[in-house]
């Protein structure tokens, strides 16, 4: 059985073969087989090479989290394709002319106008969340193609805040 | 009645409860299903999610109070806790404030006052301005005079919101319009001040108990040096850098200020202690703690229900020769952010919880399995406290606990706390407020090495499952008995 997932923004297939009280991994022509008992809704004992591990899983929503005795890993369900939702400080598809906010919160402070330059890690909004002031910097040198947020508006992660639009070295050399 | 939310106002309950007391818990629209709501005996609901509007919102706090017929009021920390008009609103209305008198937090939630109070009986002080105006140029002046790097600070602050450290004078400007909105954000009180910038600083804080008939005494030391964004992220007790000689020097100085300013309660002189073993006045936090379980670990005494005990007019019921320490107690503050994003908040579905449970851990905790950590509040999720003989079994008991404690579904630094732990820095004990910044920059947690089957095993037995029950609170109970045997396992 074929699991189709994505682990850290890359697709990831696992392929797995589920028996009664084992899973068996299968890479190419390398079968691996763990046994596990189910401890609670959540939380299972595997056994490989004769040693214990204790590990959650939970599928909530699109996501699937697991928690190993090393660490925590996060599986999306979905492969992302052409989804429209933006989230994080850039747009889709490394396109970083849209600024958005990192999470959702009040706009404090507007720093920029329509048709202003600026230069790359210059503030151009600063949004607060959670007390704490969070300022969204410019990644590159460019011109403010249009403002989206106003001081006191209420952002959330998918709302476009300011338009940038890149400009390259040569037009920020100062004129001779 | 508990002001305030999460583990705090669960913690205050607790106390409330042990003495027998009934209490009401109060809630604002975001937290209809927050833990301290579902484990109130009754709680009210105060107002929409912003905090201006319910948990700092003084009248409907009040009204709600007299509502429910309560006799008292604990303000929890933040929120209202060192809030004057609070105070004073909770004596007008007949109730009684569980804290210091209004007079004792207007002069020492004033950093300015406090400090002239202070260093007029006789305790040394960090270098800054006295006064502030809140113009530009005086704050220029003031810069120059004390000399870079300058630290703004709000005159209400508390808890590392509204404060910056200035380098250059070219970015003073900045950080001070930056620091007074949040200060007003966070406290109501734009105003802010600039004090000496001290390098490599260990924070060292006194608690101390006065009641009202002048009592005071102080319940020894915390040092709360891990810091990140100003904010405290771990503490413990006993400082690995006081002499018997320096901590007794230090302690007498607590009790001084506490009896300068008429104090009354629980409160915690705050210091900063430099390289040279020279202590200065930093603080007084007129309230109870994050980290006062550090304290309760190592002396036994339970502080808030002294806080109560002290409000209801009970003299202390020991001296300072009584209040003996024992072992070491380390505090690690869980919170909902990213380590490697720069300690970003994060919110969202708590998917899975479990926490730690074995001798000398404590848990503080506001969530549950299957909670929503809301973006309006402060993310601190819970505490995890140990308690060892010494410093080095109370930090291997938090590793192990803090090895245990599993949150999925939001970012949290569990394992940024374990670096800082193994970090050998801090298990030689030379811990200093600027300690990530210098040792852990930049740090990302390593790739779990060799998990990554096991990870693959669990993604398939959780999609294969066919009905996934729901995370619902309480689901420990239902634990199978293997699990209780795993973990009674020992090594």
């Amino acid at each position: 059985m074929d699991f189709d997932l994505r682990y850290k923004d890359e697709p990831l297939t696992i392929r797995a073969e589920i028996k009664k009280d084992a899973v068996v991994l299968i890479d190419g022509e390398d079968k691996t087989e763990f046994s596990y008992f189910p401890l609670d809704h959540a939380t299972y004992l595997i056994t490989a090479n004769g040693k214990n591990y204790r590990l959650v899983a939970v599928k909530d929503a699109e996501t699937v989290y697991i928690s190993t005795p090393g660490g925590d890993f996060t599986f999306d369900l979905a492969p992302a394709g052409d989804s429209e939702t933006f989230a994080g400080e850039h747009g889709p598809h490394g396109d970083r002319s849209k600024v958005f906010p990192s999470m959702p919160g009040k706009v404090v402070k507007v720093l920029v106008q329509q048709g202003q330059t600026v230069r790359q890690k210059e503030k151009l909004v600063i949004v607060e969340a959670m007390k704490m002031e969070n300022p969204l910097v410019a990644p590159y040198a460019a011109k403010v193609v249009k403002v989206y947020c106003a001081e006191g508006q209420l952002v959330d992660t998918e709302d476009v805040l300011v338009e940038l639009k890149e400009i390259k070295q040569m037009e920020t050399s100062p004129k001779i | 009645m508990v002001a305030n939310r999460g583990e705090i106002a669960l913690r205050v309950m607790r106390a409330a409860r042990e003495m027998g007391l009934p209490s009401v818990a109060v809630y604002s629209a975001a937290d209809l299903h927050a833990r301290h709501v579902l484990e109130a005996e009754e709680a009210v609901l105060i107002g929409p999610p912003p905090p201006l509007e319910s948990y700092l919102a003084i009248n409907n706090i009040i009204t709600a109070a007299k509502d429910k017929g309560c006799d008292a009021i604990h303000p929890g920390y933040g929120f209202l806790a060192e809030n004057v008009a609070f105070a004073q609103a909770c004596e007008e209305a007949g109730l009684t404030f569980i804290g210091p008198r209004p007079e004792g937090i207007a002069l020492l939630g004033n950093k300015l006052q406090s400090r002239r109070t202070i260093e007029q009986a006789g305790v040394p002080v960090i270098p800054g301005q006295r006064t502030t105006s809140g113009k530009p140029k005086d704050f220029q002046k003031a810069a120059e005079e004390i000399g870079y790097p300058v630290l703004v600070k709000a005159v209400s602050g508390g808890g590392g919101k509204g404060m910056r450290v200035v380098h250059r004078p070219e970015d003073l400007a900045d950080a001070v319009g930056a620091a007074s909105r949040e200060a007003k954000s966070a406290f109501g009180d734009e105003t802010v001040y600039l004090e000496k910038f001290l390098k490599r600083p260990r924070h060292v804080e006194f608690q101390v108990l006065a009641d009202a008939e002048g009592n005071v005494v102080h319940l020894f030391e915390r040092e709360c040096s891990i810091q990140r964004r100003h904010q405290k992220i771990i503490e413990e007790t006993p400082s690995p850098a006081l002499t018997p000689e320096l901590r007794e020097k230090m302690g007498v100085a607590a009790v001084t200020a506490a009896k300068a300013a008429n104090y009354l309660s629980a409160g915690t002189v705050e210091f900063m202690l430099d390289e040279e073993g020279s202590f200065y006045f930093l603080e007084v936090n007129t309230r109870i703690q994050v980290e006062h379980p550090v304290t309760e670990m190592t002396t036994g005494i339970d502080l808030v229900k002294e806080q109560i005990k002290i409000a209801s007019d009970f003299p202390l019921s020991f001296a300072q020769a009584d209040i003996v320490t024992r072992g070491h107690a380390i505090e690690c503050r869980v919170y909902a952010e990213d380590p490697e994003s720069d300690f970003l908040p994060s919110s969202g579905k708590i998917v899975y919880l479990h926490e730690p449970a074995a001798a000398n851990v404590r848990v503080d905790s506001g969530i549950y399995s299957g909670c929503e950590v809301s973006v309006f509040y402060d993310p601190i999720l819970s505490k995890v406290i140990t308690w060892g003989r010494d410093r080095q079994e109370s930090i291997r008991r938090m590793l192990l606990a803090l090895t245990d404690y599993k949150i999925l579904g939001i970012k949290n630094n569990i394992r940024f706390l374990k670096a800082v732990l193994e970090h050998s820095e801090f298990a030689a004990g030379n811990t200093f407020t600027g300690f990530i910044d210098e040792y852990l920059p930049e740090w990302s947690a390593e790739a779990p090495a060799g998990q990554f089957d096991l990870a693959r095993v669990a993604a398939v037995l959780a999609l294969s499952r066919r009905e996934q029950a729901a995370t619902t609170p309480g689901h420990k109970e239902q634990l199978s008995p293997v699990w209780s045997q795993l973990g009674s396992w020992e090594m």
